[in-house]
């Protein structure tokens, strides 16, 4: 079943059409990351998907019913512009927000509890928003979104700004989740976060899906062959290997990542590279997901 | 629904638990009674002093008529109510008459005046009775005291009338005799029965209409900055993944609207105590009674319009609070509301000194301008029920209307950030769907 399924959904916003003709299907139980570089139509896409705004055209199911207002109340949203109420309270706006999801007194005090003690921010129950830190706003955040025990998870950008320690913690807790059979939609930026969490992905560009599948089979079917190469030696190693049939992805100090283009001849290139420095590591490797995400983006603007 | 509540409950809670909310609700009526209080402390503190006025009468006839002994004497008593029991505050006067015309006793006055040993004196010329050309000069240091200079010119006046009717062969007591009886009295006539107004009614509908035009723009503005501290906290985005957006706002306008009624009643209730020690005596002196002009019923028609004015204006601000982002900004887009709540105050002189003309009846109609022109009008002359009831009913409809019109503005506005709209685009998303 899916969580979440857009059929042909279009939003215009004057003459701009933020979301053309977009098709997307969530399964349950997954984490599915939509991604797309800013402008892509990712927010628009997630605002008609929590309730926010109605699509001009097309059809939107949620839990495999049509949407209606009260699907609102099985959703957790954290918008990319994060928003709290700066002069409330910790605890007064959860209570306030998790009224506002559906949730009853006994639960409300039970859950807010709960998780005050997984973030480790009790003693700062009583303290009004503006007063926290930066990183222990983005929990509250966080907190809210989670607090009504949501079965769908609709995460925009839900790293951004946050330190290396926070991010493991979200994104435990997003795994976590999944775990528990929920679902998670999340939009990022964050490659490295997609290829670590997401089951699934769609690439937006320009309002329209250009890209969706499995992540796997998103990968295996752009066709991309990649090599890693580790080395020691100083030699330049990137000049020598220009002359080659190759687009190089990456190159760091003693390391290089490369595509084969059509004609090019793996051995002839080890057999180079070998000429001039010592090789550590040879290996093909599947398409970052940043190679597939740049190229198709090239493709389609 | 239910979650439009849960909007309201939040608001009314967060505005009556805060400083501001409760420093206005004890401390504003405090002020109000100080206005009032300190002018009468004042006068009672000025009670003891003493004015030392000489008079240098050069006709030696006027000089008996300001003091039968030339003593002291209390201002503030007109000469017609000299018997009258009514206790007058302010300072005294205390009377010396010379019967002098050299200009050396005015010099050495003019010296006593500059020492501050005297307060002033007044020069009446020789031939002041004769000439009707003459005139009387007062000298004092501080020419603001109007409540000497009003009870030196009284008096003269009547002095020199009196003595100019001796000179032509008139018992004064005669014609004095002639001019009693000359009250004119107005009584204010309504089907149950007719009252003595001396305008209170224009006064009462002038206080509630200012009261009503204060509260529009204090209500509105709080409710405004509301709408835009969530915008611009972002908090707005949050609320409306769980709200729908006219559900928030409805519980907005009625949660702050909720607590203002708190204010009012709690106001009300202080000036119904005040006004059952005191307010009859005021109104009694002024020549009418408390319970002609302050009916239960006007009271409930205030409250009635009140509620209604609120309505329409509080979701016309909120509308209005959606387009902008920064509580900078607020004061130019709610400037042509203000402009509204201010039309009605300009107007209602007119309206109520004649408020069953037909451009009254037009105006207090408008349901922008009922609140305070109907109300007005209630207070001077109780117009007839249908356009009382119409008022309501066009108002109630204008309510919808606004609300229709606030919830498209605000339900796009909330999410458009990043530059100021011009009133062209924002009429562009009454389209959006």
């Amino acid at each position: 079943m899916s969580v979440v399924s857009l059929r042909s959904v279009s939003k215009t916003y004057g003459t701009y059409k933020a979301v053309n003709d977009v098709s997307i299907e969530v399964p349950a139980g997954c984490i599915f990351g939509l991604l797309g570089p800013n402008g892509a139509g990712k927010t628009s896409t997630i605002r008609m998907i929590t309730g926010i705004t109605l699509p001009d055209s097309g059809e939107i199911s949620l839990f495999g019913e049509p949407q209606r207002p009260d699907h609102q109340n099985m959703t957790g949203y954290m918008p990319e512009e994060r928003g709290l109420y700066r002069k409330l309270t910790v605890r007064n706006q959860l209570e306030y927000l998790g009224a506002l999801k559906g949730l009853d007194k006994v639960s409300l005090k039970k859950n807010i509890d709960y998780w005050l003690d997984r973030f480790e921010i009790q003693n700062w129950a009583k303290k009004k928003t503006n007063e926290l830190s930066k990183g222990m706003q983005q929990k509250l955040q966080f907190i809210v979104t989670v607090l009504h025990d949501p079965q769908l998870l609709v995460l925009d950008e839900p790293l951004s700004g946050l330190d290396p320690i926070n991010s493991e913690i979200i994104n435990d807790i997003i795994l976590e989740e999944r775990n528990k059979g929920r679902s998670i939609m999340l939009s990022t930026h964050r490659m490295e976060q997609v290829e670590q969490l997401c089951d699934e992905i769609a690439l937006m560009n320009l309002g329209k899906v250009v890209l969706s599948g499995k992540l796997r089979e998103v990968k295996e079917r752009s066709g991309k062959k990649m090599v890693r190469i580790v080395y020691s030696g100083s030699d330049n190693l990137m000049n020598r290997l220009e002359h080659y049939p190759i687009r190089i992805a990456e190159s760091h100090p003693n390391e290089l990542l490369f595509e084969m283009k059509a004609g090019a001849d793996p051995k002839q290139i080890l057999r180079t590279a070998l000429d001039s420095v010592d090789i550590i590591k040879w290996e093909l490797v599947e398409p970052p997901l940043k190679e597939i995400f740049l190229d198709a983006v090239a493709a389609t603007n | 629904m239910n979650k439009m509540f849960i909007v309201l409950k939040h608001e009314f809670r967060q505005k009556i638990r805060s400083k501001a909310f409760i420093i206005l609700t004890f401390i504003a009526p405090l002020l109000m009674a100080a206005l009032i209080a300190v002018p009468i402390f004042i006068s009672v503190m000025n009670e003891g002093i003493d004015k030392q006025i000489v008079i240098i009468d050069g006709t030696g006839k006027l000089g008996k008529y300001f003091a039968a002994d030339t003593g002291k004497r209390t201002i503030l008593q007109s000469p017609g109510n000299a018997n009258s029991s009514n206790k007058s505050f302010g300072p005294s006067l205390h009377l010396t008459v010379i019967n002098s015309e050299t200009s050396n006793t005015a010099d050495s006055l003019k010296a006593l005046l500059l020492k501050k040993k005297i307060s002033g004196y007044v020069e009446i010329p020789v031939d002041a009775i004769t000439d009707s050309t003459s005139v009387a000069t007062l000298r004092v240091t501080n020419a603001n005291d109007f409540t000497v200079e009003e009870f030196l010119s009284t008096h003269y006046r009547d002095a020199l009338f009196s003595e100019r009717l001796k000179t032509s062969g008139i018992d004064p007591d005669f014609v004095k005799h002639a001019r009693q009886g000359a009250e004119f009295s107005t009584l204010k006539v309504s089907e149950e029965k007719e009252t003595k107004d001396n305008g209170v009614g224009f006064i009462a509908g002038y206080i509630t209409g200012m009261f009503l035009y204060i509260s529009m723009i204090l209500y509105g503005t709080l409710i405004m900055q509301s709408v835009i501290e969530e915008k611009n906290s972002r908090v707005i985005e949050l609320l409306s993944s769980s709200v729908k957006p006219i559900d928030i706002l409805i519980g907005k306008v009625l949660g702050v609207g909720l607590s203002g009624l708190v204010q009012v009643s709690v106001w009300a209730t202080m000036f119904a105590a005040v006004s059952f020690f005191a307010l009859p005596a005021v109104l009694s002196s002024l020549g009418s009674s408390a319970g002609s002009i302050i009916s239960p019923s006007s009271f409930v028609y205030f409250v009635l319009y009140f509620i209604f004015g609120y309505l329409m204006y509080a979701t016309l601000y909120a509308g209005a609070g959606a387009t902008v982002e920064q509580a900078s900004d607020a004061q130019q887009v709610s400037m042509p509301i203000t402009l509204l709540v201010i039309l009605p105050i300009v107007m209602m002189t007119s309206v109520i000194q004649s408020p069953s003309s037909t451009s009254s009846v037009i105006l207090s109609l408008i349901p922008f301008f009922s609140p305070i022109l109907m109300l007005g009008r209630i207070f001077s002359e109780t117009p007839p029920f249908w356009q009382i009831a119409l008022s309501f009913v066009l108002m109630a409809a204008t309510f919808f209307g606004v609300l229709w019109l606030s919830g498209k503005i605000y339900r796009t506005g909330i999410l458009m950030y990043g530059k100021k709209y011009t009133l062209r685009e924002i009429f562009k998303w009454l389209k959006y769907s």
